[in-house]
């Protein structure tokens, strides 16, 4: 095993690029204007932030785009069009394939399976969260019948 | 076999407080928070470093599982500092407790060095205690 050692300065200024791309994620991304920010050179910052994090600055906007649109297709009533707008892609093509590689269902279909768990509109199932916290939190009775 | 912890409860007295304190005091970010069918709401926080561990940010109030009764008498015992927040780490630790006490987060104790390294005792805005800790190298 390898273990890199990274700066606390360097550390510091990783967090702020990141801080800066959580604020940022649905603009145009442009690695060279957020490490600037961080005053990192973009290779350097590129290979510090996936030290720390563990993935890419890409990976990261990806993910931040599609948790939002997550967010949006269950509390909000907006198109797909102006979902795939919100989170910062131009292409509802792209942003589709995008989802349903990291979701395993379209847009669509990720929204249609949600609603169809609630009650109250636009709030998430309790299914979204951990079992364990769903019945000793908010009494979602524990379904036994799986049980052997 | 278990890999990893993925979710610690800590209670707190009011959501949209602990929020502000762990997501603008201390640094955290925001894992979820939405309503959960039937109006409770799911809050949860991660040190940036650490996004696989979350801290789920749980206020005690009567309903299905809480008795007005137990929900009142854990946020008794949350206000008078009974439970813990946990040990939070940082890489200089009195550097962190300055940033800290500037904006507005409360310690006990101020940065003392152990065997193990240093450490500060804070509470957070409920009442949980937490420790900051810079380990030995």
């Amino acid at each position: 095993m390898i273990f890199i050692v990274i700066k606390y300065s360097q550390y510091r200024k990783v967090c702020l690029g990141r801080d800066y791309l959580t604020k940022h994620y649905a603009d145009y991304f442009d690695l060279d204007e957020v490490a600037n920010y961080a005053c990192m050179s973009k290779y350097h910052f590129c290979r510090v932030f996936s030290e720390v994090y563990g993935e890419s600055p890409y990976h990261y906007i990806s993910k931040m785009r599609i948790e939002q649109a997550k967010r949006l297709l269950v509390t909000s009533k907006l198109s797909i069009n102006d979902i795939c707008e919100a989170v910062g892609y131009t292409s509802v093509g792209s942003f589709s394939f995008l989802f349903r590689k990291k979701t395993g269902m379209s847009p669509t279909q990720y929204r249609s399976k949600l609603w169809a768990l609630v009650k109250d509109p636009l709030t998430y199932p309790v299914q979204s969260v951990p079992l364990c916290y769903a019945h000793h939190l908010f009494g979602e009775k524990i379904d036994k019948s799986n049980i052997e | 076999m278990i890999q990893s912890i993925a979710h610690v409860t800590v209670y707190v007295l009011n959501q949209d407080e602990a929020l502000e304190f762990y997501r603008d005091k201390l640094g955290f970010e925001v894992g979820s928070d939405f309503t959960v069918d039937g109006g409770f709401r799911w809050l949860t926080v991660f040190a940036k470093a650490q996004p696989d561990l979350e801290l789920v940010l749980a206020e005690p109030k009567e309903g299905p599982m809480f008795t007005k009764d137990a929900a009142e008498k854990i946020r008794a015992l949350v206000a008078d500092g009974a439970f813990g927040a946990g040990v939070f780490e940082t890489d200089n630790c009195q550097k962190t407790y300055e940033e800290l006490v500037a904006k507005g987060v409360e310690f006990t104790h101020p940065p003392t060095e152990q065997f193990y390294g240093i450490e500060a005792l804070g509470v957070d805005n409920s009442g949980n205690w937490f420790s900051l800790t810079e380990r030995a190298r």
